[in-house]
């Protein structure tokens, strides 16, 4: 069924449409709309789960990743400063395996106060061992919620779907929604160990000695790496049900392409405009969407990019002192590549500000008539 | 199929079915409590070492039987120090510090009037060697109950007719009940002393009784009162002050008409005043060569005996006694200027000018009294004109004769007294074994000393250190309640001098264990479990059937201190990893 929906209704139908028998949140804009439609459904006895109103983001997922342990599949959606002030239980909720969903809004972070789209916030939690999903569109982000919970569940670490404030958190596109049972057949119940049982009492994640504590990081270490495959092969099945899927990431045009334009979430869908025109005008410039950030898809991507010589960076983020964060990312991914890339980053739609396909197209013309690389970002900001 | 290691249950995270002790926090710290006794600052100020903080604890619990045993200890004579003890424990007791100190001297009492007990056995010495004491004073009395309890056989020679000294026939009755003396002495007896009564004792009998001992103790005390040179001395009605005393100890005086003045300015002048007062004298005048507050009385007897209406003039000397036919009716006194020389030797000097001239038809000397070494002569006790000892082993120059209390030091307190037999005890049950008595000294001293322990020397309290005295700061001061030191019942002015009635009226039962409570038991573990129930990991191990106290689980404890900052009585203390 169609429906003509916000990026955050389309995670509460996407919420509601998974079983998720708790979600614990506390409202932030531009999140506030996932938590009010699920509590609307809620009121009017539509939700199936519980909502679990708490004071803070830190205990929401505190809530969220005990209800995990207790085999509960459990959701909670933040942005921005609520995030943060989640860091220290995103660790937990990570280093408990607990197959937590979570849906975070890109939003600035403070200071300045804005409310704007930026992807520090979720960029600033790379370490802490959560998968991340970053969406172009809001069926894309539909999608990826109803996948992030086989694939959290499947790898016992918890999973991030990401999308950004206004160009996908409010605004409204058409976008296909499956039927209960057809997601029902995608998404089996909830299936994972049980921590709490009180015929058999245990102390969950105690303390532990310095050689049992690399031990456990050494696990999780696998099971990040074997998310790659199980991304990929929920992915597939995905679309073997519903007729669309993802991949890790996403190449266009780039058979005998001199330049690859390496994009990530929102600006990919104006990127795909742009190229277009590009490439009737006969520039050799291809597209590639990093779609997962985490784990990284380094081998996928350096395969891809193995014949291109060029590749341009396009983002809405930055790491102070380095650079946009996807492509200090490529970088490392491409650093051991047979032949050297010349690699330049572009910082663009920084703070939420319009990218436009007539800015793509200067950072595809920069990118390709460049002598030089900068090993610093290109500002793409307009100069007032 | 089995799933991988990255995704089994089991192993992905820690999950503990057992308990945290898989971690030896033990091995997180060197430091580690100890479980330390120490010293109450009481018990290292009593010269008789009084196991006070045991004794206090058991009255504590409503146990005056264990609160006797403990007294009984170290000393003989609980009921008799709990009754005139000048009490130096009351003064460095660590509540001082809080709210006041505890009645120490009032409950040794109590302990003496509702506990009975039997004083624990120190040794087996068997018969071999046999001691003779000379004097049942204090000091004697201390000594052969100490020997006694060593095993020793003990025999006393007293030369009056009754056994106890200046107990039995100098302390005034309203001081020191007879009946509680009596008790004492019953216990001290029990222990298979003999005593023999009305036998004087000088060079020639020592020689003797030398022959027949293995040792001898002499504590004859200072009996002897001083006579100065002053014109009129041998009126009728002049009298020494103990021979004043002694009389009306014997019940030979029981009235004394008249007006009397007392000369002197120590305990004996004010005891003598204070009978005076009770035998029915119109007037007591009391004249000494200090001025106030250098007599040598102790405060509170001064201060009693105002309230019983006795006049003190401060700063004058005899200078004659005045008669009507060979009866004192008058005393001449000069001015006083100073009462020592410059070098601190007594020596008065006088404003002969200034004069005070006093009606008496009694006058009673009690200007001092010395120990009386002539039946001495030509022994070595005599060679120097006193006796001679060494401080520590209390031994003269006489092979196997050893001296203590007033008659050596001339007059001192019960209590040093008590001290002094005990001491000789320890000496001479050493010299008898031919041991040094100095190592046996330095194992049991309390604090600096010169008080020391005989009981733990025979029976060594495990993980006490007695030289360590617990000062105040080492009192965990938020468990403290307020609870004042209260003034004790007193008989008034008018109901203690129609008669010798005891001015201090003893404590009841109920108000005993309530005084006892607030005793802080400094350095003495009292099973109070807070280091136990404080422990933030579970590492301090009460008593129990295989260890009689307080330590630390070497495994687990994390050295943390928090046992040793919660013990409310400066037991527990942080030492290291042995």
């Amino acid at each position: 069924m169609k429906k003509f929906i916000t990026g955050n209704h389309a995670v509460a139908e996407a919420v509601r449409l998974c079983r998720t028998q708790i979600v614990a949140a506390y409202p932030i804009t531009p999140q506030t709309p996932i938590y009010e439609k699920l509590s609307d459904w809620e009121a009017a006895g539509e939700l199936g789960g519980i909502m679990m109103r708490t004071e803070s983001e830190h205990s929401a997922m505190a809530a969220c990743l005990s209800a995990s342990l207790a085999g509960v599949r459990a959701f909670t959606a933040t942005s921005s400063q609520g995030l943060a002030l989640m860091h220290e239980m995103l660790h937990f909720a990570s280093g408990c395996r607990a197959p937590v969903v979570m849906a975070c809004v890109n939003r600035t972070l403070a200071a300045p106060w804005a409310f704007w789209s930026d992807q520090t916030d979720s960029l600033s939690q790379r370490d802490t061992g959560w998968i991340q999903i970053y969406c172009e569109d809001n069926q894309e982000v539909f999608d990826s919620v109803i996948q992030a919970f086989r694939i959290a569940e499947g790898v016992l670490l918890p999973c991030m779907v990401v999308l950004e404030a206004n160009y996908i958190s409010h605004f409204m596109e058409p976008i296909e929604v499956p039927e209960q049972e057809q997601t029902d057949r995608f998404l089996p119940p909830v299936k994972i160990p049980e921590r709490f049982d009180v015929d058999n009492p245990s102390f969950v994640a105690p303390v532990v000695s310095q050689v049992q504590f690399e031990a456990f990081r050494h696990l999780s270490y696998e099971a990040m790496s074997n998310a790659l495959d199980v991304i990929e092969e929920v992915d597939r099945d995905f679309g073997d049900h519903f007729g669309r899927n993802y991949g890790l990431v996403e190449a266009v045009g780039l058979d005998g392409a001199e330049l690859a334009l390496v994009t990530t979430a929102t600006i990919t869908s104006t990127a795909r405009v742009a190229l277009a025109g590009l490439r009737e005008k006969g520039h050799r410039v291809g597209l590639v969407k990093i779609r997962v950030f985490r784990p990284f898809p380094t081998r996928i991507l350096r395969e891809i990019l193995e014949p291109v010589p060029r590749v341009a960076v396009l983002e809405r983020n930055l790491s102070l002192g380095r650079e946009g964060i996807f492509c200090s990312e490529l970088k490392a991914a491409l650093v051991n590549s047979e032949k050297p890339h010349h690699v330049q980053g572009y910082l663009a739609g920084m703070g939420g500000t319009n990218v436009d396909p007539d800015l793509i197209e200067r950072v595809v013309i920069d990118a390709l008539s460049r002598e030089r690389v900068s090993d610093e970002p290109i500002w793409m900001m307009e100069k007032k | 199929m089995s799933l991988p290691d990255w995704l089994n249950p089991e192993k992905i995270i820690p999950i503990s079915r057992g308990s945290t002790t898989v971690f030896k926090t033990g091995t997180w710290s060197g430091n580690r409590p100890e479980h330390r006794e120490k010293t109450s600052p009481c018990r290292a100020a009593c010269p008789a070492g009084n196991n006070i903080p045991d004794a206090l604890f058991a009255a504590s619990q409503g146990n005056f039987d264990d609160a006797l045993s403990a007294f009984l200890e170290e000393s003989p004579l609980p009921g008799v120090c709990g009754s005139v003890c000048y009490h130096p424990c009351e003064t460095y007791c660590n509540r001082d510090k809080w709210d006041g100190s505890v009645h120490i001297r009032t409950l040794e009492r109590a302990a003496a009037d509702y506990g009975n007990a039997i004083p624990i056995p120190l040794a087996n010495s068997g018969e071999r060697y046999p001691v003779a004491v000379v004097g049942s004073g204090p000091a004697g009395l201390s000594a052969a109950y100490h020997l006694a309890r060593m095993g020793h056989p003990v025999s006393v020679i007293e030369a009056r007719d009754e056994a106890g000294g200046l107990l039995r026939f100098a302390i005034p009755l309203y001081r020191l009940p007879q009946g509680v003396f009596q008790k004492d002495l019953k216990r001290i007896l029990s222990l298979g002393i003999s005593i023999n009564t009305g036998e004087k004792v000088g060079t020639k009998k020592l020689e003797e009784i030398r022959a027949k001992s293995s040792a001898v103790f002499i504590a004859s005390g200072a009996q002897r009162s001083i006579k100065a040179e002053i014109p009129g001395l041998d009126l009728e009605g002049v009298l020494p002050g103990l021979d004043f005393l002694q009389k009306v100890r014997r019940s030979v005086l029981t009235e004394l008409p008249g007006k009397v003045v007392v000369i002197g300015g120590g305990n004996v002048a004010v005891d003598a005043a204070r009978s005076a007062r009770r035998l029915g004298a119109d007037k007591v005048e009391v004249v000494c060569l200090e001025q106030r507050g250098d007599m040598p009385a102790h405060e509170r007897e001064w201060s009693d005996a105002l309230e019983e209406g006795i006049l003190f003039h401060y700063g004058w000397g005899p200078k004659r006694f005045l008669g009507k036919r060979s009866r004192a009716s008058r005393v001449e006194f000069a001015g006083c200027t100073s009462v020592f020389d410059s070098k601190g030797r007594f020596s008065p000097s006088y404003e002969e000018d200034e004069s005070l001239m006093l009606d008496a038809d009694w006058v009673i000397l009690a200007i001092g009294q010395v120990p009386d070494i002539s039946p001495y002569r030509a022994s070595p006790l005599a060679e120097r004109g006193f006796v001679q000892t060494d401080p520590i082993t209390l031994a003269t120059t006489w092979e196997g004769v050893f001296s203590g209390g007033d008659f050596v030091t001339g007059p001192r307190s019960v209590v040093e007294a008590i001290a002094a037999g005990k001491r000789a005890a320890l000496s001479i049950h050493c010299y008898t074994l031919g041991k040094p008595f100095s190592e046996a000294e330095e194992r049991t001293l309390l604090g600096d000393g010169p008080g020391f322990s005989i009981h733990s020397f025979f029976h060594p309290r495990e993980g006490w250190d007695p030289k360590s005295v617990v000062r105040f700061e080492d009192i965990e001061s938020l468990c403290l309640d307020q609870e004042a030191r209260r003034s004790l019942g007193r008989l008034s002015p008018v109901e203690r001098t129609t008669g010798f009635h005891e001015v201090d009226i003893p404590l009841d039962l109920r108000e005993a264990v309530q005084q006892a409570g607030r005793c802080f038991f400094c350095g003495t573990c009292t099973g109070c479990d807070r280091c136990f129930l404080y422990c933030p990991e579970v590492s301090l191990l009460p008593p129990d059937e295989n260890c009689s106290f307080y330590r630390a689980d070497d495994a687990f404890c994390k050295g943390c201190a928090v046992c040793a900052a919660v013990c409310p009585r400066g037991v527990m203390t942080m030492g290291e990893v042995k």
